[in-house]
């Protein structure tokens, strides 16, 4: 359950709350993290962890965007830009 | 065992693919099952993906997993990032399937189903999954730059500047069209209006949900979007039925062009994050699940063909597409065979995102297969259809007449014998108050789908639930089109605008983009309305200049493909990309001719027009047109189409000339002379895509 919860809510912290998450159904919640994160690239939203590792190679003297900060960021610049959509 | 599995499984494809093929070829005159069209098409998919795909990679491009790819060397996390094969394959066909592969096989089947499946397997197959590979392949040699600029470095700024400007006429006519099917779908429907209406104020809430409660949290976002959006096409049948919202919600054709051009310009306007952005999310969910569901659908339902093979209207007599099945029914169906569309979304996104050269095989070529397996299931959805429904549907009331009872007579006579009681009962089972003349695709679709799902789940109760959301999940996306592709356009003009007048061109500058964006929606908003006014327009006018002009983008595409790979020095295999660009061309220009040329005013422009404007001089009104105003309409808007046809045809000549020119250049110089970004070592075995 705390899977199922964290995985339509987005929130790992919250869905820990709800339910804790025993050791043997890691390995699941993980599967269902990454495929979570891989729904949301194929709808074109960049992944957050993977930028924080780019930055920190990049500019690591400055500090990274924070998470809604670059999720704004990345929303702002996909679409402002000329987007082209097909038939 | 694996070695054997490996061995046998090919031919077993093939043996299976020849059995469907078999299938539908030897029960002619009986009705076949579509699970076998289904089969067979994906049996030539996964066979020509398997070797002729493998074949352009390693002989013919020589994709090199060693080679950096624009996604590493740039690598940002924001545009350039290298991802994943499968995640990038998702994106890049979320990216290009659209309404093109489902609006255009359904007015194809008007032809019988035949005809339609022949040209969308062979068509992909050859011409436009090499199309969306091989310009995928040029971007990603080339830092991911876009078409235009691409043509600009291989062939000058002069074929640049023409592919810009085809690029735009056709984003307008596109536009147009699609603008004009959701008008057409959703005219003097109060059901269908409402929950279109309510996508609205909901992408709204979701985007501003995104952007201030909690940012980021699209998963929750669409989750509560995809609830509302259920709901609300429940709700929907209650809103039909009301007194006081019924109404609130019925409007005419016209008043819903006025709508959808003052929505277009609104919505192109507003920040992204408010509406476009949360509704594409909608729609790309929606949009994978149907297509899978429908999958699923045709497999347990099996639902058999009632379309003929072949029909009488082959011979250029079709009331849906005027004209002979060659050249039409390849300008009819564009996408699903091949959409030059595709190679703006392949040198956009795509290549910027691509981790080693090798992958770019699947997402390129396999990401195309699949989108003609979608125009195959929107085939087999409107071949599935009693035909008597189907020409009820689709045939412009010029051709049936007003009522269901002169429709049922008309088609009745053509050879499909069917009852005025069955269109309206169907339009019952529906939800709608009619469904004649609904041309545009979308409206015939979704009855078929309805069909195909309530066996499925829900039966004959479930049938109106499921055609509004067929219709929702079609005008979710088109309506997206629209807002992205005002957004495009505007910035096109400003390209284009900035060359003759400097301050025009700014970007940032509000004044300058308000003019852009007026003049971008005016130019397709001015066809949808007069599609909903001209006694004779309509998609049925508008979809075959769509069609030309998106063949000749890809011709232009497939020109500059073969261009580069001259450059390469790869002239042994030009016919890769030759032979389906020598088809296009003969294709459209031969369309473009008759649609010129013709004498006959049912197919040539400029027949319609003039026969119009001189009876009109004469004072004569011919039906169905009404006044001499409208004659003069009908005149004026048959001009103005046959000179785009005009413009296309000689931009995709000027091309041609410009390829010859510069092929020959370097078919005379023993180095190869193409423009790519330097080699750069990308070590082997080491993952780029990080997180998955």
């Amino acid at each position: 359950m705390p899977q199922l919860t964290s995985w339509l809510t987005g929130d790992d912290k919250l869905a820990a709350e709800l339910g804790g998450s025993p050791d043997r159904l890691q390995a699941i919640a993980n599967k269902v993290v990454q495929l979570r994160r891989a729904l949301k690239q194929v709808i074109g939203v960049p992944d957050y962890e993977v930028y924080l590792a780019r930055h920190k190679v990049i500019h690591p003297d400055v500090p990274p965007m924070g998470e809604a900060e670059f999720f704004r960021f990345a929303i702002d610049r996909r679409y402002g830009k000329p987007g082209i959509r097909c038939c | 065992m694996n070695k054997l599995f490996q061995v046998l499984l090919w031919p077993a494809l093939a043996v299976l693919g020849a059995f469907s093929f078999a299938a539908i070829a030897l029960n002619r005159g009986e009705s076949v099952s579509a699970a076998w069209l289904v089969t067979a098409a994906l049996c030539v998919f996964f066979i020509a993906y398997r070797f002729y795909s493998k074949f352009i990679a390693e002989r013919v491009l020589k994709l090199d997993d060693s080679r950096m790819t624009p996604a590493v060397t740039h690598q940002d996390g924001v545009d350039y990032v290298p991802t994943n094969k499968y995640v990038l394959y998702g994106h890049h066909f979320a990216a290009i399937a659209g309404a093109g592969p489902l609006v255009g096989p359904v007015l194809a089947a008007q032809w019988g189903y035949l005809p339609g499946t022949i040209w969308l397997l062979v068509g992909v197959v050859v011409a436009g999954a090499v199309q969306d590979f091989v310009v995928l392949f040029c971007s990603m040699r080339r830092d991911g730059r876009s078409l235009g600029e691409m043509v600009k470095m291989e062939m000058g700024p002069v074929a640049g500047t023409i592919a810009l400007i085809g690029a735009l006429a056709i984003m307008i006519i596109i536009l147009a069209a699609l603008g004009l099917i959701v008008v057409k779908a959703l005219g003097e429907s109060p059901w269908g209006t409402f929950t279109v209406a309510v996508t609205i104020p909901l992408a709204m809430v979701m985007g501003i949900y995104m952007r201030f409660i909690r940012p980021g949290k699209i998963m929750e976002a669409s989750a509560f979007g995809v609830i509302v959006l259920l709901f609300t096409i429940w709700y929907g049948q209650y809103v039909s039925h009301s007194p006081t919202l019924g109404p609130l919600f019925t409007y005419s054709a016209p008043q819903l062009a006025w709508a959808v051009i003052v929505y277009g310009a609104i919505a192109s306007m507003l920040p992204v994050w408010l509406l476009l952005a949360p509704r594409d999310y909608l729609s790309t969910f929606l949009k994978i699940g149907v297509v899978a569901a429908l999958a699923i659908g045709i497999y347990i339902v099996m639902p058999d063909l009632q379309m003929q093979a072949v029909t009488r209207f082959a011979d250029g007599t079709g009331p849906v597409v005027a004209g002979t099945l060659f050249p039409f029914l390849f300008i009819t169906i564009a996408c699903g065979a091949v959409s030059g569309f595709h190679a703006l979304i392949s040198s956009g996104t795509t290549p910027k995102m691509i981790e080693r050269e090798g992958h770019a095989r699947f997402i390129g070529y396999g990401g195309m297969l699949t989108e003609s397996f979608v125009a195959i299931m929107a085939l087999v959805a409107a071949a599935t259809l009693d035909p008597g429904i189907y020409f009820a549907m689709n045939a412009p009331a010029a051709v049936t007449g007003p009522t269901a009872e002169t429709a049922a007579k008309v088609i009745s006579e053509w050879g499909w014998v069917i009852t005025p009681e069955l269109i309206t009962q169907t339009a019952k089972d529906v939800g709608e108050h009619t469904i004649l003349h609904r041309a545009g695709g979308a409206p015939t679709l979704a009855v078929g789908i309805a069909q195909i799902m309530a066996q499925v789940f829900g039966g004959k109760e479930m049938e109106a639930l499921w055609y509004h959301f067929a219709i929702l999940f079609e005008a979710l996306f088109i309506l997206t089109a629209v807002d992205a592709g005002t957004r495009a356009g505007r910035f096109m003009i400003q390209d284009l605008l900035g060359h003759v007048y400097e301050p025009l061109g700014r970007i940032e500058s509000i004044p300058a983009n308000v003019i852009a964006t007026f003049l971008c929606v005016g130019g397709w908003g001015y066809f949808v309305y007069q599609g909903t006014i001209d006694p004779l327009g309509g998609v049925n006018t508008i979809w075959p200049l769509f069609g030309i002009g998106n063949q000749m983008l890809a011709g232009i595409a497939l020109l500059l493909a073969t261009t580069v790979l001259i450059k390469m020095k790869r002239e042994k295999y030009t016919w890769v990309t030759l032979v389906p660009t020598a088809w296009l061309l003969v294709c459209t220009l031969s369309a473009a001719w008759e649609k010129i040329a013709s004498t006959n005013p049912k197919i040539g422009f400029f027949a319609l027009a003039n026969k119009y404007s001189e009876a009109a001089a004469a004072g004569t009104v011919i039906a169905p047109a009404k006044t001499i105003a409208d004659m003069q309409r009908v005149a004026f808007n048959n001009y103005l189409c046959g000179s785009i046809t005009i413009m296309f045809a000689a931009l995709v000549i000027a091309m041609a000339f410009f390829t010859v020119k510069f092929s020959l250049q370097a078919l005379r110089n023993p180095k190869p002379t193409a423009v790519e970004t330097p080699y750069k070592e990308a070590p082997l075995g080491e993952s780029y895509a990080t997180a998955h």
